[in-house]
């Protein structure tokens, strides 16, 4: 039928897997967080202790289940970072709509994260950015222009100021940005961080057009290329 | 570091042509007609792979990419957030004790006759009470036939019951009828009845739907929409509003458990502008966010 298109595919997070609990490697920066999320169990009697405990799962299991407390805890761990992303992709005006979407797709889809697909803060960063893109190709508001000087986005580093645990697969990510090329993380950082569209990042960096979505498109790629190589590799 | 011969957990190379165009799509710089294509090509399962893992890729490396400023979450925002959080946790809350008291039901229904039963064969078997033995041993057997029937009919109810879609309890408020009537007696609301979509059903169905924009609030009424079993397939409404987007919104599945006159609430996941038509398609229990339409029973045009 030619009046239903497909949205973004469901992430395929679906499925009745154990949970597992990754262990966080890198801490980067922090929002308000429960000590229930943070401790790091080096035992593997600790660490199946802790899956047996509804408290150590994750805040999205708990949602999924039911638990209230873990909307409040949802609020405190994401909400600052998903305030601060809707503004960047939508503006200040539709910001609020559009962090209520995230929130009310996460409430939704709480049941299908998967831990042993990605981590929380991936997967809720999967959502929100799946629901803010979706919400610009739907004519939202692009947001305002910035100084390149003034993006304000590196590739995080342990031991900064902010605290939020850096997962895995975005502690590589952060290492395989390092690879690209100077042009192609500056135009990542503006597409991806910043939230500007590409035409805005070609008018920008003087670029045609078409060679700022090569960049960005073909960065993507080599991005996920070089995460799925073994992390000892590209650590060094 | 390119490297073509590397391949995706998909198995998939990430070098085709495609893959830019999906990479295009997690980045959310696809033109129109790129949109449509990407849009084609996410119908086959190694893309939709593909993409996902590119989603996770743009995802991590948002994360990765800091920003100096991080705002924080206005109060009163916050709150209507919460607010809607714990509304949706209280209704599933509700649908969770009803699965338990099911539970707890079929557990004290079933354990005492194994055991009572268990006894009074291993008694008579005792004193050589043979026949009477078999004839115990056959009634226990039923009995814990009959146990197990219980246990597993209660099962099969409290997980039909924990599928079931998130409805609000309607104790204190007017009914889905009146409230149905009363958006019906609203000026501008849309109105469109049921028609057959592309899947045959048994019997032909009746009906409308009625959508307040203004609102977002909407009913929809079935007579003849047969009984779906909620643990194999659910009934899913999509609305269809070229003014907001290409794509339909989801709103919402649900059960049909009587063939009679049926009211469901609809559950619009999205602010809906101007719905064009309304379809009801049948999916996997939960629903889907992309539908294959393989199955598409009813469709409402408004105007139509």
């Amino acid at each position: 039928m030619a009046f239903i298109t497909h949205a973004l595919a469901e992430p395929d997070v679906r499925g009745a897997k154990p949970h597992r609990k990754r262990a966080a490697k890198h801490v980067i920066y922090s929002e308000t967080r429960s000590d229930s999320m943070t401790s790091i169990d080096s035992s593997e009697t600790l660490a199946e202790r802790a899956q047996e405990s509804p408290a150590a799962d994750s805040i999205l299991k708990r949602i999924a289940h039911g638990d209230p407390q873990a909307v409040n805890e949802c609020l405190n761990q994401y909400g600052n970072f998903l305030w601060s992303l809707a503004k960047r992709y939508c503006g200040e005006s539709e910001a609020e709509d559009a962090v209520q979407e995230i929130f009310v797709e996460l409430w939704r889809t709480a049941d299908r994260f998967d831990s042993d697909k990605a981590s929380e803060m991936t997967f809720v960063a999967m959502i929100a950015r799946r629901r803010l893109i979706d919400r610009r190709r739907r004519g939202g508001r692009v947001p305002d222009l910035v100084s390149i000087d003034d993006a304000g986005c590196d590739v995080a580093q342990s031991g900064s100021d902010d605290h939020v645990e850096l997962s895995d697969e975005a502690a590589k990510a952060g290492e395989c940005l390092k690879k690209l090329s100077e042009k192609q993380q500056q135009v990542l950082s503006l597409s991806i961080e910043q939230a500007q569209p590409h035409a805005v990042i070609a008018d920008r960096l003087k670029m045609p057009l078409g060679t700022v979505k090569s960049y960005a498109r073909r960065g993507l790629l080599q991005l996920r290329e070089c995460m799925q190589r073994p992390l000892s590799v590209e650590a060094t | 570091m390119s490297d073509p011969s590397k391949q995706n957990t998909s198995g998939e190379r990430f070098n085709r042509p495609e893959h830019e165009l999906l990479a295009g799509y997690a980045l959310g710089d696809l033109t129109e007609s790129e949109h449509e294509t990407a849009t084609a090509l996410l119908q086959e399962e190694p893309h939709r792979r593909v993409f996902e893992e590119l989603e996770r890729t743009a995802a991590a490396a948002q994360i990765a990419l800091r920003h100096r400023v991080v705002d924080p979450l206005p109060a009163n925002i916050a709150d209507v957030i919460r607010r809607g959080g714990l509304e949706r946790m209280s209704a599933r809350s509700a649908g969770q004790g009803a699965v338990t008291a099911i539970v707890d039901f079929a557990r004290t229904a079933v354990s005492p006759p194994e055991t009572e039963s268990q006894a009074e064969v291993s008694a008579d078997f005792a004193t050589a009470d043979f026949d009477r033995a078999i004839t115990n041993l056959a009634a226990a057997r039923r009995r814990e036939w009959l146990g197990w029937m219980v246990a597993a009919a209660a099962a099969l109810l409290a997980i039909v019951m924990w599928q079931r879609p998130i409805q609000p309890p309607e104790i204190d408020g007017p009914s889905l009828t009146q409230r149905r009537n009363e958006l019906l007696a609203k000026p501008n609301v849309v109105l469109a009845s049921w028609s057959a979509g592309t899947t045959p059903l048994p019997e032909s169905v009746d009906g409308e739907v009625v959508f307040d924009p203004e609102t977002q609030s909407g009913f929809m009424t079935f007579r003849g929409l047969p009984i779906n079993s909620p643990t194999k397939e659910q009934y899913q409404l999509w609305i269809i509003d070229p003014e907001r987007d290409d794509e339909p919104v989801d709103g919402g599945v649900f059960d049909i458990s009587s063939t009679g006159e049926t009211i469901v609430e609809i559950d619009a996941k999205l602010k809906v502008i101007d719905p064009a038509a309304f379809a009801i398609t049948i999916e996997k229990p939960g629903g889907v966010v992309v539908s294959t339409q393989e199955r598409l029973p009813l469709l409402a045009k408004v105007g139509g």
